[in-house]
């Protein structure tokens, strides 16, 4: 086994700086290096999306993405959505009383902030297929509603 | 009638007890703190004089919504201002914070819906104690008879003078008095003035959700802390005998490879190096005797077998009038066989705790149970150490179902040994393919059920043989002592809410040697599919609408009849055309009433049933939250969607043919139906609400699935349709 090495990532626009073995999925280095833990582990096999980040502006799975091809690049988790907690779909999801236990919510809505950057008004449909999140709660339906509320108040 | 210790039973039987609560005095000064302390503090609620109200909660917050639920009335009855209040986790102590409800015996458990209808009226009188307590202290200050004050949120109020004093100027002199005052049920708020319940407060666990902040146990970090994964023998009852660690040479993170009584735990820096030796070790373990025999498809069959098998006497759980006269009668007979399989907890944050033994021997434990006092207690029993060493930090729970209810509390006493053992905060975390594979499953059942009609073409005789194991047996052997051994879990459900003149419940004891859990609905879910079914069977053969025959059957009950003509109503049930596939169930529990249509696709076939919709109607007291009372049927409706449509335990050999999410599926957004619920605004008091609606799901579905194909489903979940010998 190689020996950890040093890798560079830009994470909600700060640059740090960490020692890894080249294998080790982000989703590990975002929770217990820098203590942003708001981005879950669930399986650990790319299913059900509580580990959803941006990277490269792209969905991903924090969990099989390795920091080694992480490394100078950008990602972004739920605590860099906004300075204020007020990112429109984080008023959405308040709005519409969207989540239960909460734990896949993180991962939902970095999920749909993908969704939004691409489409500005899905469709419920559209809406159905790009989430494939699992919430065992079973909060799709507030959801949905959630991601239409906040994609109305960002398209005005 | 047969004389059963029934948790319904238990339930109604509490009622009149129910007004013997005396808000206690706090007996440590937790909660508010700092140099501002007033003297106004109880177990429940501490008032300071800034005018912070911390009111303490004591049910489990899984995402039931219960942390903002509960001290929304107490708030109510104390007239606080909404604002001024904070809400904390209350500690473990029994004493203080057990459920009233005489079915849970005294401790603090959070499970069965039962934290709003077990806590309502002693919160209520808690909240209308101190209210009086503040009035008095501000009639003594303004020389003032008490009959002249009232209250505004979180003032006291002297209307002839004009004078005012909030709370927490009155906390600020007032002492909270070892006797507190009577307040009598006739004293309390009038529902028709309450300002917070069923006001639709938002839930205040909800902004911590939305940003990241929420700390789930998952998410503890502690210095110089380690990280550990277990591994468990795939067969129940397996010892581990000898560990090849030739795999683990290179993991250079890896701290220890330790025995555990019935686990090996792999100790590393980090979490994905333990990852990596849970994947790289290989134990061999003792032979299981039994239980590696065990295989699910055999089971199910045997459990259809003891079901049927008329030969052997079942324990009796309902018996009015007598079946075996009237089922050899003269008029229709009718007779079906179900059966269900294995359903996973599946909850999103994997079992995992923290916990740190430190060296003068006290214990912190951070983790999400739904019965703190009991985790405590296990943990003390393991440690060999007394329970006030220990102090439990309540997280919230990523999910539980009923597997974070679990007596013994596996998924922490794994981390409280490491700890102990390795001198260090100690952070578990089950994999999800641990969690899996040493699940503890909603056990299999087998249903027979016969009925026939008297001489009138009247329903009269009523037969459900339920052949399932008992899981409260594991899950909870304290309740199961203290029920004397009643299959408390197994048999919810299984009382018949019809008037039918001979009615005979029997439940029938199959020792699996499984592990198993209460699970969601527990056996209500199993119960109900069979019993709905078979009612609908016996409508479709007798030619009347599924509606007309339940109402018929339910005259006796305007609250019931209600429920099912709201459901009908809100699905167009009236106007519906000859197989348009829409089917109805209906069902009581937990005290709640709920009807349930369900809409297929017409493309349905088995393995691929899509629902298009649900309509619930419900009737579950008054509701405090009705919001999130309508999320929850949403969540209850989904949960129970896909238990029926896509979960299916299977074994082999005693081992868990499944491992993870890639082959052991749950219902995704794409599957999910539109749902419209009605609450219905009810007077009667508070009664469950997350186990409920699900219950009814599956019948709904499967009396569509009938509408549409002329073909009965048999078989929880709705792979296939198969008929049964």
């Amino acid at each position: 086994m190689p020996v950890p090495s040093k890798f560079q990532i830009t994470v909600n626009g700060q640059l740090h700086t960490v020692e890894a073995q080249p294998e080790t999925p982000v989703l590990w280095i975002l929770r217990d290096e820098l203590r942003l833990t708001g981005t879950k582990y669930g399986c650990g096999i790319a299913q059900c999306g509580a580990c959803t980040i941006l990277f490269e502006n792209q969905r991903m799975f924090a969990c099989r993405l390795p920091i080694s091809v992480a490394d100078g690049k950008e990602i972004l988790t739920i605590e860099g959505l906004s300075d204020n907690k007020d990112h429109p779909l984080q008023r959405a999801w308040i709005a519409e009383q969207t989540p239960q236990c909460g734990y896949c919510q993180s991962g939902m809505i970095m999920s749909a902030l993908a969704l939004l950057q691409v489409n500005d008004s899905p469709t419920t449909d559209e809406i159905a297929t790009h989430m494939t999140n699992i919430c065992r709660c079973g909060t799709y339906p507030r959801i949905v509603r959630a991601i239409q509320r906040a994609a109305e108040e960002m398209r005005e | 009638m047969t004389r059963s210790p029934n948790r319904r039973e238990f339930m109604f039987g509490s009622l009149g007890l129910t007004f013997a609560f005396t808000l206690p005095l706090s007996s440590c000064g937790r909660g508010t703190g700092g140099s501002d302390q007033s003297a106004f503090f109880t177990s429940w609620v501490n008032i300071d004089p800034s005018g912070r109200i911390v009111i303490q909660t004591p049910a489990a917050e899984m995402g039931q919504g219960s942390m903002t639920a509960l001290p929304i009335i107490l708030a109510e009855e104390l007239d606080a201002d909404w604002d001024d209040v904070r809400i904390e986790f209350s500690p473990a102590d029994d004493r203080l914070y057990a459920s009233p409800l005489s079915w849970i015996h005294g401790v603090m458990l959070t499970l069965g819906s039962a934290s709003v209808a077990g806590y309502f009226d002693q919160l209520r009188l808690y909240g209308a104690q101190a209210r009086r307590v503040l009035m008095e202290g501000a009639a003594e200050r303004w020389q003032v008879p008490l009959s002249e004050l009232s209250t505004e949120p979180s003032s006291v109020v002297h209307s002839a003078t004009g004078q005012r004093m909030s709370y927490g100027e009155i906390a600020a002199f007032t002492e909270y008095p070892a006797e507190p005052p009577v307040v009598t049920i006739d004293e309390l708020k009038d529902p028709s003035l309450f300002r917070l319940i069923g006001h639709d407060v938002p839930r205040r666990d909800i902004p911590g959700k939305v940003d990241g902040s929420a700390e789930f146990s998952i998410d503890m970090q502690l210095p110089e802390m380690l990280y550990a994964t277990v591994v468990r023998p795939p067969t129940k009852g397996a010892l581990p005998n000898e560990i090849d660690q030739t795999g683990l040479q290179d993991i250079q993170a890896l701290v220890d490879v330790v025995t555990l009584p019935d686990a090996v735990a792999l100790v590393a820096q980090n979490y994905p190096a333990a990852l990596s030796a849970e994947r790289a070790v290989n134990v061999r373990w003792s032979d299981a005797g039994d239980t590696t025999n065990f295989d699910s498809d055999n089971s199910v069959e045997n459990h259809v077998r003891v079901a049927q098998d008329l030969k052997a006497t079942g324990q009796v759980i309902q018996s009015n009038g007598d079946v075996d006269e009237s089922l050899q009668g003269s008029g229709s007979r009718y007779e079906a066989t179900f059966y269900t399989e294995m359903v996973y907890h599946a909850h999103l944050e994997p079992l995992n705790s923290v916990s740190w033994v430190k060296e003068d021997g006290s214990v912190e434990i951070w983790a999400g149970t739904q019965a703190p006092t009991h985790l405590v207690r296990s943990v003390a029993r393991a440690l060999d150490i007394e329970t006030d060493q220990i102090v439990l930090h309540r997280t919230l729970l990523g999910g539980a179902f009923g597997r974070r209810g679990a007596q013994d509390h596996d998924w922490v006493v794994d981390s409280a040994l490491l700890s102990k053992r390795l001198e260090r905060p100690i952070k578990v975390i089950w994999s999800r393919e641990a969690d899996l594979k040493y699940g503890r499953f909603k056990p299999i059942t087998g249903h027979y059920l016969r009925a026939a009609d008297d001489a009138t073409g009247q329903l009269a005789s009523w037969h459900h043989r339920l052949a399932s194991d008992e899981a409260l047996e594991q899950s909870d052997p304290y309740r199961y002592e203290k029920t004397n051994q009643w299959p408390v879990i197994a048999t919810v459900g299984l009382h018949s809410p019809y008037t039918i003149p001979n009615v005979k419940t029997e439940f029938l004891r199959t020792h699996t040697g499984m592990r198993i859990s209460p699970l969601r609905g527990v056996g209500a879910t199993a119960n109900t599919f069979a019993s709905e079914s078979f009612l609908d069977e016996i409508a479709q053969a007798k030619a009347i609408d599924p509606v007309e025959f339940r109402l018929g059957l339910l005259q006796g009950s305007a609250a019931a009849q209600d429920v099912i003509e709201a459901a009908a109503e809100m699905a167009g049930w009236q106007g519906r055309k000859s197989g348009d596939p829409l089917g109805i169930a209906y069902a009581e529990l937990d005290g709640t009433l709920f009807a349930t249509v369900a809409r297929i696709d017409k493309d349905s076939s088995p393995g691929n049933i899509l629902v298009t919709d649900v309509w619930a109607a419900v009737d579950a007291g008054i509701p405090i939250q009705p919001n999130n009372i309508a999320a929850q049927f949403e969540g209850s409706i989904i949960f129970a969607l896909s238990n029926i449509l896509k979960e299916r335990i299977t074994v082999k050999g005693g081992a868990v043919q499944q491992s993870n999410f890639h082959d052991y599926s749950i219902l995704r957004m794409r599957q999910a139906p539109t749902i419209h619920t009605r609450v219905i605004r009810s007077t009667r008091k508070p009664t469950g609400i997350g186990d409920t609606v699900g219950v009814s799901v599956a019948p709904a579905v499967a009396n569509a699935y009938r509408e549409l194909t002329g073909r009965r489903l048999q078989a929880l979940p709705f792979l296939t349709e198969q008929p049964l010998a």
